[in-house]
């Protein structure tokens, strides 16, 4: 780090104004904090580059050139920024002591900022640093994150992003998107054409699709809440699942679709159709058909309460 | 069992080898008489535990894992017991190869998760732990209750091959 920091002995600090000495302590703690970060590599357009970074912040923006600059700030405590590999595959670490963990270490948090090809692979592992990645346009992206949350706003082909308790903001014009959380809520936005996949535990669950008609979504939760708006391809299909989580399915009115529900305790609410319950015990279903039944949607959840909405 | 429980409470077991887990749970097998069907009211305490759990959770994040690891633990020596005699399922409970699948995945799940555990545990992570184990248990108690749902199973394993992970990153870093 090769800061310079400086001692007072406390006799010494004894003699000074309480000013001066809150000035002189400030200028320490800045200089501590931050170790700027200036560094550029080549990397091909299309070429890869994973991030790594346990706290603080990672940010990713895109520009027309096949470099990749990294800018920011060290944290306290940090031992080194890595940046290794070659311009096909390119590395960026923040090293801690004794090879920091998930949370373990005492470092300050780490700011990266980052401007890569608008077609490079990305692969970000973070544990409680937040992500914001905007502009990007890569065949692959995956962010990977445990507290941290994660906002993009992208055009990946294909994009996997999970955590643990980040939430995830999703913006993103992709064919493939995969989001999943333990307690994170899940927020997905964008035009997705091919198979949307959200999956929670505890975290709630908000899709919306802009644009395009859904060949294969699916959401999940076991407790969170889940909201999904979109509408169907022909012969596509929508599962929606929650064991005691509610869940809303809001599609067009022009829908064509075969559509199941089924609860045990939960209501189920669906336009025109007849919820089916047995003479004796509980539970409850229905099974009914929109338009030309090309599609097929399910809906499953044990004791929350289920709607599919036409709008 | 209490070998087992202790090992589970501590999160870490001095027995390094899961093959001897397989030995003990061997051993348990020849040991419990096919009785009745425990199932129900096992997997209505863990429900309960995983209840009464969510009202502390805030006090102790050692103390939360243990009512979890004892009821999986019971819940162990009953999927044992049920495996013993699946075609006998108690009359009125639905489909029972959904709830025997339940169980057996529980008892691989349960040796999994013995067998990261060792590498040690990460207080960080002693809150979605938490979050995963009373999902887990409300899915047993839900697959407990409504035994021809299929989905719940889907929700089971998903729940515990997350737990697993989660554990196995725990125990890299």
């Amino acid at each position: 780090m090769n800061i310079a920091t400086y001692r007072f002995a406390p006799a010494h600090a004894a003699m000074l104004s309480p000013l001066l000495l809150s000035l002189l302590l400030a200028s320490q703690g800045t200089a501590l904090a931050a170790t700027p970060i200036n560094e550029t590599r080549p990397l091909d357009p299309a070429g890869r580059i994973d991030i790594e970074n346990i706290k603080g912040r990672i940010e990713v923006r895109a520009w027309d050139r096949a470099e990749v600059k990294i800018a920011g700030s060290l944290g306290d405590g940090v031992e080194k920024l890595v940046v290794e590999g070659d311009p096909q595959h390119l590395v960026v670490r923040v090293e801690y002591p004794g090879g920091g963990g998930w949370g373990g270490n005492k470092s300050g948090p780490t700011d990266l900022q980052l401007m890569v090809p608008l077609r490079a692979e990305l692969d970000i592992e973070s544990v409680a640093a937040n992500v914001d990645v905007s502009g990007v346009a890569p065949a692959k992206l995956s962010i990977e994150s445990v507290s941290g949350n994660v906002v993009l706003a992208a055009a990946p082909r294909e994009v996997d992003v999970e955590s643990v308790s980040g939430n995830l903001r999703l913006t993103v014009n992709s064919a493939n998107v995969h989001a999943e959380s333990v307690s994170g809520q899940v927020v997905l936005r964008g035009r997705m054409s091919g198979e949307i996949k959200a999956e929670t535990v505890s975290g709630d669950i908000d899709i919306v699709v802009n644009g395009e008609r859904v060949n294969e979504l699916s959401a999940n939760t076991v407790s969170g809440d889940a909201m999904i708006r979109a509408a169907l391809a022909p012969n596509g299909e929508i599962r929606f699942e929650s064991v005691s989580g509610a869940l809303v399915l809001v599609l067009p009115r022009d829908l064509s679709a075969q559509v199941r529900g089924e609860s045990f305790s939960g209501t189920l609410k669906a336009p025109g159709a007849k919820i089916e319950k047995p003479e004796f015990g509980p539970g409850s279903s229905f099974h009914t058909r929109y338009g030309g039944g090309e599609g097929e949607i399910s809906i499953e959840t044990f004791s929350g309460s289920a709607e599919l909405r036409l709008e | 069992m209490n070998t087992r429980n202790e090992s589970m409470r501590s999160g870490s077991t001095r027995n390094p080898d899961a093959e001897a887990l397989r030995w003990q749970l061997r051993t348990l097998r020849r040991d419990i008489e096919p009785q009745e069907d425990l199932w129900p009211a096992i997997a209505a305490r863990i429900a309960t535990t995983s209840q009464q759990e969510g009202h502390v959770e805030r006090k102790s994040s050692v103390h939360r894992f243990a009512p979890w690891a004892m009821a999986a633990s019971v819940l162990l020596a009953v999927g044992v017991a049920w495996q013993l005699n699946p075609d006998d399922p108690a009359p009125g409970q639905g489909n029972p190869l959904i709830r025997q699948q339940a169980v057996s995945m529980t008892l691989d799940y349960e040796i999994a998760l013995a067998h990261l555990q060792q590498a040690g545990t990460h207080p960080e992570m002693a809150p979605a732990f938490g979050d995963l184990d009373r999902s887990a248990a409300q899915i047993l108690g839900a697959i407990d209750r409504d035994p021809d749902a299929r989905f719940l199973l889907d929700q089971l394993r998903r729940t515990y091959a997350r737990r697993l992970e989660l554990t196995r990153r725990a125990g890299l870093t």
